[in-house]
């Protein structure tokens, strides 16, 4: 596939103008969070989002959590063809519990604080549960796996959707299908973290491969206080339809977050305009992604490495 | 890849064609005026805080409809979370943990057991699951706008799976028999 030439100078331009502006708005974000070793996922590298959320690792280790936040980002998939979709990924980190033997303790009239020592006195497994939404399609994401390796982490999942599609009522016996595949690994270099990986759809509307991109989308929903990672680094290196363009390596040669000074959630005039245009952004919209950034911290941008060639300034 | 068939689908911006230059211009736009918000925001902090919330809870519900709800809660407020209304609850308010023990969650007409769960406010993340008694059988599911539902069976449970983003409150209704 190949795009056009003017179209893809454009794409270049903007991403130039857009990583100048936050050159000129950012300043380099410091950062001094702890190593988070807690659970073996991450190591040697700063406290990711997720755990400060959670509370994992990095701020004690106190009766396990049930359910925390793992992975809260947004970001854009790219296909092949120079088009963008809004990407919003979900992973929790879920402590095993067995609904069968809360059901037996709802049975025996226990009392709140009787069932909630019986739960926390449970060794139960931690595992990761989570879902996708590109564009305005949702999928559940099943076969979670989460590794780290060189302080990199990579997470692997499948894309489902229920039997019979969203709000049906399954048949007996039936079960979600999977209808893609999802590879993201959260990479970290100088305390800054940037996401990026690839999304393969088999089936639906949004049938194709794509290049992803993510950034912690934080906010005070979350619960985070000071923001230490979000928004250091998620830049697009696009140069995308080009002869010879690999989408996932444009992503990794990104640097800069254009979105990333963006304060949280606001109302959206950009949607407004685009649906004018005809183009019918799906919510949240480009910019429009909650949780994006939460103060001056947010305006780093990550520029501790060189802008990509492909950029050509 | 992608066919040209599908260009046309909602969600997709990037094609624009002869638009092109003028999203440009606006996203740039856009950008411009950020970073006072920012500040301004870093300033205050609960300008930013007040309006969002993120819910992340699963519901076990028992043969005789009593709940026990429990996981991960962040809002400003509990007052205005119908689905704890005469609930027992415990809530960690630094890490947002919940735990609820309910009665009032569901509710029996002509043998059809009747799961409501309202919370209103903004919710930034919704994920609600509810664990239903394997031998349930529903005859009705919805949700209000922007949630997404999955009902799968899974070992010794039917789990009604709620999803969602962004959500101007979250509802959600299930008719089961037993």
């Amino acid at each position: 596939m190949t795009g056009h030439p003017i179209r893809r100078g454009l794409w270049l331009g903007v991403a130039a103008l857009i990583l100048g502006g936050v050159i000129g708005a950012g300043e380099p974000l410091t950062f001094d969070a702890p190593a988070c070793i807690g659970d073996g996922l991450r190591e040697g590298g700063p406290c990711p989002v997720a755990y400060q959320i959670a509370g994992i690792g990095c701020h004690g280790d106190g009766p396990g959590i049930l359910i925390s936040i793992f992975i809260s980002e947004v970001g854009f998939a790219f296909s092949s063809e120079d088009e963008a979709l809004p990407v919003r990924l979900q992973v929790e980190r879920v402590r095993g519990v067995d609904p069968s033997r809360v059901r037996r303790l709802l049975g025996e009239n226990r009392t709140l604080g009787e069932i909630k020592e019986e739960i926390e006195g449970e060794d139960g497994a931690y595992s990761y549960r989570g879902n996708l939404r590109l564009g305005r399609a949702p999928y559940l994401l099943d076969r979670l796996n989460v590794t780290l390796e060189g302080g990199t982490t990579t997470l692997e999942a499948d894309l489902m959707v229920p039997a019979g599609g969203w709000g049906a009522i399954p048949s007996p016996g039936s079960g979600p299908e999977m209808v893609g595949k999802l590879t993201v690994e959260i990479l970290q270099q100088n305390g800054s973290e940037i996401s990026v990986g690839s999304l393969l759809v088999f089936s639906g509307p949004y049938a194709g491969s794509y290049a992803v991109i993510l950034d912690p989308s934080i906010g005070a929903g979350v619960g985070m206080e000071g923001c230490p990672l979000a928004g250091i680094t998620s830049g697009w290196g696009l140069a995308p339809g080009g002869p010879g363009w690999d989408p996932v390596a444009a992503a990794r040669s990104s640097v800069g977050g254009p979105f990333s000074h963006l304060g949280p959630r606001r109302p959206d005039p950009l949607d407004l305009i685009l649906l004018d245009l005809g183009l019918s952004p799906s919510s949240p919209g480009l910019f429009g992604g909650p949780g994006w950034g939460c103060g001056p911290a947010m305006v780093g941008g990550g520029l501790d490495r060189p802008l990509p060639p492909a950029l050509g300034i | 890849m992608i066919g040209r068939d599908l260009r046309d689908r909602p969600g997709r911006w990037g094609s624009a064609g002869g638009s092109f230059p003028l999203i440009a211009l606006l996203i740039l736009l856009a950008l411009a005026p950020a970073s006072g918000r920012d500040e301004a925001v870093a300033g205050g902090g609960s300008e930013a805080g007040s309006a969002f919330g993120s819910i992340l809870l699963d519901a076990y519900i028992d043969d005789g409809g009593r709940a026990l709800i429990v996981g991960y809660l962040k809002a400003d407020s509990l007052d205005d979370l119908a689905f704890l209304a005469g609930s027992e609850v415990e809530y960690d308010e630094d890490l947002g943990e919940l735990y609820a023990l309910s009665d009032a969650l569901t509710s029996i007409r002509d043998g059809v057991t009747t799961l409501e769960f309202e919370a209103d406010g903004w919710w930034e993340e919704c994920h609600l699951a509810f664990y239903l008694p394997k031998e349930a059988t529903p005859s009705a599911v919805t949700a209000s706008e922007g949630l997404e539902v999955s009902v799968v069976e899974e070992e010794g449970s039917l789990v009604v799976e709620v999803i969602g983003y962004d959500l101007d409150g979250a509802e959600v209704s299930i008719d089961y028999l037993l």
